[in-house]
């Protein structure tokens, strides 16, 4: 009987026992949780603090999925190393666990940059319940919060200590919102947003120094451009990292995050990684480099519980897809976003821009392909880009359709679209970017079958879809 | 892919662009199931789109996909994959973060009209056929499992990555 | 509607229940002819009359059935002679100098002689047959009969034929699918008459635009067509073919010709038709080879011997004044079936005042041919085919009791599968995806569909005409084909009942 160890218990875990246990229903699963919890869902802090959702929700998983998947679960316990000759892992409270195979799912850990005077009490990371719990537990004494770093979780943060009546100062390093995200002219519409909500904002400056007064308790953060902001409080995001330090000096590789293969396997055998801690194929870049996404988190948990159990599943790879919300401010994107259109030669991006509707579509293209995508305001059928990207297709023949007429279902509603000329007169000339316009190979494909895109579309060496340049048959 | 599932799949030859599948699955998914109260008192949303280009047309909805993308990208739980193959949200859980809806490849997830929830194609429960088929004039949607139906896949195309 | 011509009136009008349209788009998008459209500002639809053709097709898609299409009332001072048609002709004449052209059939108020026939029954002296309970058979044979049989018997005193037998087509139902070119008609329609007489033993015409490759599966029932166009005709379409039709005229447009304009010439009606892409395809009026009987007695047997005297040859011919004649001579020079297509039969396009006012009714047409055929003792030379506007099974019996052998249905068969009689097939842009080639609207009749309903009509049509069988105590079709005695006239005159060969109701036997 195998002895499956899971180090981490959040959503990469999750999959991963889902996946073992479509294959093995015998084998002994141990997970280690670093926290009291089932595993719950880290992106809902933010709106358990701002009162949004109550704590009940926060689970993804209760007690009972455990126990159907016969899984033991040791709580408040970490992964301190691992042997991998003698295959033990060691625990944080000084146990041993022998193991057969073991998915280091260890997550990532909250990046905080080294700035004077930030060691203390008073300034908070948020990644965790105990994180939230801890900033919840003081808000009655906090009037003023910096938020350090206009990221997804910085941005969400603020937004739930806004809702909550605190004043919120964000200060981002660089010279726009959600810098992974969007570009200048994107930042400019949740700017506005920011705007009308009435947060405060600093960007192009970074804090160098955290003031406190005599008691220890934090009065003012400096920052770089020698402006002092006044608060109680400091919340850190400014990136969470891979957490490789179970695995150091274990012999198991390790760059940036965890390097795996495309089987989810690290160097060593029977040792796998998944989730925000492993470094894994990115379709995009073409290279390994960690992806700290959700979505990413459980198919590397999928494809390792998969492959822990006998099975023989590849990866294919992925990319960050992202989607967030905040002041009535939505935005959605996947892939390269962020990249401005003189930023690389090979590079172009092309932008629908409606100011009075708060719309802004732009898409990446390299070498004819979609790199990735950036939709503000209406993402109705966004993730039809994400189906480009993932299919690697030729999407030079259509590409002026990209952004201007992504075809939605607003057009049968008569509250407030518009019907689309259909008349027989001008009906050969519609074209709306959807997955009509697709040669009628991929569409058949498509259309006919429920599998995954990016498996369906085979590869030939160079990466080049099977049926590229096939004929437009519309 | 699991060929027992019954899915809807549109069959685009047969297919002439009338959207009545929309207003059918609006109408089936609005509180009042009557065509001219859900249109004018309620927030009709169809799941199902039906994508023209030119001189042709097909409606396109949910695939209810073996593994979803939609289900991985989930961070509440809120979407789910039944065992009957149907994937499904319970709004209850969702708290539209929207995750869903970058990430369906198919466009067939999208946000709720009129609240912040993720809405989709739930394949009908209360009826013996979807709306959507039940609708459909020329009989350019069919709801079977693709044991009976038989699609033309290209060799080449045999997915090459699947395993087990 | 601003460019109109001051004399173009609306023919319809579309009555728009706003209280209950949706604004769903439904009819703006299948509106061929451009007549409904959205106002954006107004988030309404209206509707350009000046375009609507009254086919019905919003009406009849509109989910909440907040559409009615009715013709325009009153529209001029009303005057019994000169009718709304014809003050309109004038106009668009006038307004145009051209020739007026149409499609569908001749639907001017002529006498319908078939409402002026009625049908025996069986009343106490010889019992009627239930045709639940009894055999009941509709299987016709067309073809030539021979004029006698020889029959010989061996030692054992059991029968032999000597005599040979031509070449029949056999139906299990004496309906058979008129010819309606490819081209004229799209393919789906061509797919679901194909699949629609090879499910009901029946046979399906195709007209003079050849047979498509992929409906060469259906050989064994189908009648090909040679035309004075001669599309399509090769070796193997003919081997392929149960008949071949020698097209001579058509009901709805005697003595003229055929034009399939360029631009529905596609790819496929190219490769169909063996014409180049584009090209107009025109059927000229006479077959430049057929001037006499003799010639067209070359022509038959030209067919008979390319396909090997297998197959039984028809001829094809409006009914015209002349009809008895020039039916006698077919029957001379050799062919096996007669089609006579009256002046109600349909077209694709035909000038209007052709298709009204030429040709004769076909019920006529049948006894005038059948009694010149039996005086002159070659009536099983040939079978007769009656075409031209069929309407329901009485009209079947009737035609059959008047001396026809089957019935070609056309006009029924659109209806069957969504026409409405709009008559705008020359136009290309039927709704109902009948007579268009573009191949987006012609998605519109689906083939698995349209095939079902035909068979639906015909086996309908089957029940009805078993039990018209059953209740004049006949137990098979061919029993009745001839006997006139079954019918009774009213409402006809001397001359009109001599001719047709039946008595007044009222007079027994």
């Amino acid at each position: 009987m195998a002895e499956y160890l899971i180090a981490g218990n959040s959503v990469a875990a999750v999959s991963a026992i889902q996946a073992i246990r479509e294959r093995d229903k015998e084998g002994r699963i141990t997970v280690i949780s670093p926290e009291p919890y089932t595993a719950y869902c880290r992106p809902l802090i933010t709106y358990v603090l701002a009162g949004d959702v109550e704590e009940w929700r926060l689970p993804y998983k209760r007690e009972s999925f455990y126990q159907q998947n016969k899984v033991e679960v040791l709580y408040n316990v970490k992964l301190d190393g691992v042997d991998v000759s003698e295959r033990t892992a060691y625990l944080s409270d000084g146990k041993k666990v022998a193991f057969d195979k073991l998915l280091l799912a260890v997550g990532g850990k909250p990046f905080i940059p080294p700035i004077e005077g930030i060691d203390g009490p008073d300034v908070y990371t948020f990644t965790t319940i105990a994180d939230m719990k801890a900033l919840a537990g003081r808000l009655e004494d906090i009037k003023k919060v910096v938020v350090i770093g206009a990221g997804m979780i910085g941005m969400k943060t603020a937004e739930a200590l806004a809702k909550r009546d605190k004043e919120v100062v964000i200060v981002e390093l660089m010279d726009r919102i959600l810098p992974m995200v969007l570009d200048k002219e994107g930042s400019s519409f949740a700017e506005k947003a920011l705007d009308r909500a009435g947060i405060s904002y600093v960007l192009g400056d970074s804090v160098v120094g955290v003031g406190r007064d005599a008691s220890g308790k934090v009065r003012r953060v400096e920052l770089k451009s020698g402006a002092k902001i006044e608060c109680d409080a400091v919340v850190v995001a400014v990136g969470v990292r891979p957490n490789t330090t179970p695995v150091e000096g274990s012999g198991i590789e390790v760059n940036k995050g965890i390097i795996v293969d495309d089987m989810m396997e690290t160097n060593v055998e029977g040792v796998y990684a998944a989730g925000d801690c492993a470094e894994s194929y990115d379709i995009i870049l073409g290279q390994k480099r960690p992806n700290l996404v959700w979505p990413i988190a459980y198919r590397h948990g999928l494809i390792a519980g998969a492959n822990m159990a006998g099975g023989r599943r590849r990866f294919v790879g992925g990319f960050p897809i992202n989607s967030i919300g905040f002041f009535g401010f939505q935005v959605v994107s996947a892939g390269m976003s962020a990249v401005g259109e003189d930023e690389e030669a090979s590079i172009e991006v092309l932008k629908f821009i409606d100011e009075s509707k708060g719309v802004y579509r732009k898409v990446v293209i390299a070498n004819n392909r979609l790199l990735g995508f950036c939709v503000i305001g209406d993402i109705r059928r966004a993730g039809l880009y994400t189906g480009l990207i993932w299919s690697r297709m030729d999407v030079s023949y259509f590409k002026e359709l990209l952004v201007e007429h992504i075809s939605l279902p607003e057009a049968i509603y008569p509250i407030d679209g518009a019907l689309p000329a259909m008349n027989f007169s001008d009906r050969k000339n519609i074209r709306r970017f959807g997955w009509a316009v697709f040669p009628y190979s991929y569409r058949k494909l498509f259309t006919g079958y429920s599998a995954r895109i990016e498996e369906i579309c085979a590869f030939d060496d160079k990466g080049v879809c099977f049926y590229d340049g096939a004929d437009d048959e519309g | 892919m699991n060929h027992r599932i019954k899915r809807v799949y549109p069959i685009e030859e047969n297919c002439m662009g009338c959207r009545l599948c929309e207003v059918a699955c609006a109408i089936e998914h609005s509180e009042f199931k009557d065509p001219i109260m859900t249109f004018f008192n309620g927030k009709p949303q169809s799941f199902t789109t039906v994508e023209v280009d030119r001189n042709f047309s097909f409606s396109l909805n949910c695939r209810h996909c073996d593994e979803p993308y939609c289900v991985e990208a989930c961070i509440t739980g809120a979407m789910h994959k039944e065992p009957d193959g149907r994937v499904i949200v319970y709004e209850d859980i969702c708290v539209g973060c929207y995750m869903c809806v970058v990430s369906c490849p198919w466009g067939a997830v999208n946000p709720k009209e009129g609240a912040k929830k993720a809405a989709k194609c739930d394949l009908c429960p209360d009826r013996e056929l979807p709306a959507c088929v039940q609708a459909c004039p020329n009989r350019a949607l069919v709801f079977d499992t693709t044991e009976e139906l038989v699609f033309e896949l290209p060799e080449e195309e045999e997915e090459p990555f699947v395993e087990g | 509607m601003l460019y109109k011509s001051l004399s173009s009136f609306p023919v319809f009008e579309l009555e728009r229940d706003y209280d209950k349209c949706i604004v769903c788009g439904c009819c703006v998008q299948q509106c061929t002819y451009d007549a409904t459209y959205y106002l954006p500002y107004a988030k309404k639809v209206i509707t350009d009359e000046h375009k609507c053709v009254g086919c019905k097709r919003c009406e009849a898609m509109c989910p909440t059935g907040a559409i009615k299409v009715r013709a325009v009332s009153n529209e001029f001072k009303h005057n019994a002679y000169w009718d709304a048609r014809t003050i309109r002709d004038i106009y668009k004449q006038a307004d145009q100098g051209g020739v007026i052209l149409t499609g569908g059939g001749n639907d001017r108020r002529f006498r319908v002689y078939w409402d002026h026939l009625l049908i025996d029954a069986c009343q106490v002296t010889n019992p009627s047959i239930d045709p639940l309970r009894e055999p009941m058979e509709l299987r016709t044979f067309l073809g030539r009969k021979p004029d006698a049989l020889k029959i010989e018997y061996d030692e054992n005193g059991e029968p032999d034929l000597k005599t040979e037998l031509y070449p029949n087509l056999v139906a299990e139902v004496p309906v058979i699918f008129a010819p309606m070119s490819y081209g004229a008609l799209n393919l789906n329609m061509h797919k679901a008459m194909a699949a629609a007489a090879d499910a009901m033993g029946t046979y399906w015409n195709t007209g003079e635009g050849s047979l498509h490759r992929d409906l060469y599966k259906y050989g064994h029932c189908t009648i090909v067509q040679v035309a004075s166009g001669r599309f399509g005709v090769s070796a193997e379409y003919l081997k392929v073919a149960a008949a071949v039709e020698i097209k001579i005229g058509q009901g709805a447009k005697p003595g003229i010709g055929g034009h399939l304009p360029g631009e529905k010439v596609d790819e496929e009606i190219s490769k169909t038709r063996m014409i180049p892409v584009g090209s107009d395809a025109l059927s000229p009026a006479p077959h430049h080879d057929i001037y006499s009987i003799e010639d067209l007695r070359q022509l038959i047997y030209a067919i008979k011997e390319a396909t090997n005297y297998e197959k039984p040859v028809s001829v094809k011919i409006a009914a015209v004044h002349n009809v008895a004649a020039i039916a006698s001579g077919i029957a001379r020079a050799g062919a096996d079936i007669i089609v006579l297509d009256g002046f109600r039969g349909g077209t694709g396009a035909s000038p209007a005042i052709v298709r009204d006012y030429v040709g004769i009714p076909v019920e006529i047409a049948i006894a005038v041919v059948d009694q010149r055929l039996r005086d002159e003792g070659i009536r099983n030379w040939v079978s007769i085919i009656a075409a031209g506007g069929i309407r329901n099974s009485a009209d079947v019996i009737k035609a059959i009791a008047l001396g026809a052998d089957g019935v070609y249905i056309g006009t029924a068969a659109l209806l069957a599968v969504g026409c409405t009689l709009c008559h705008k097939c020359y136009t290309g842009k039927c709704a109902w995806g009948i007579t268009t080639n573009d191949p987006y609207i012609a998605n519109r009749l689906n083939p698995e569909i349209a095939a079902e309903r035909l068979i639906n009509l015909l086996k309908g049509w089957a029940h009805e005409m078993k039990e018209m069988l059953g209740l004049m105590g006949i137990n098979a079709i061919e029993s009745l084909k001839g006997n006139r005695l079954r019918l009774r006239a009213v409402g006809l005159t001397k001359e009109e009942m001599d001719i047709l060969g039946v008595l007044p109701a009222g007079e027994g036997l």
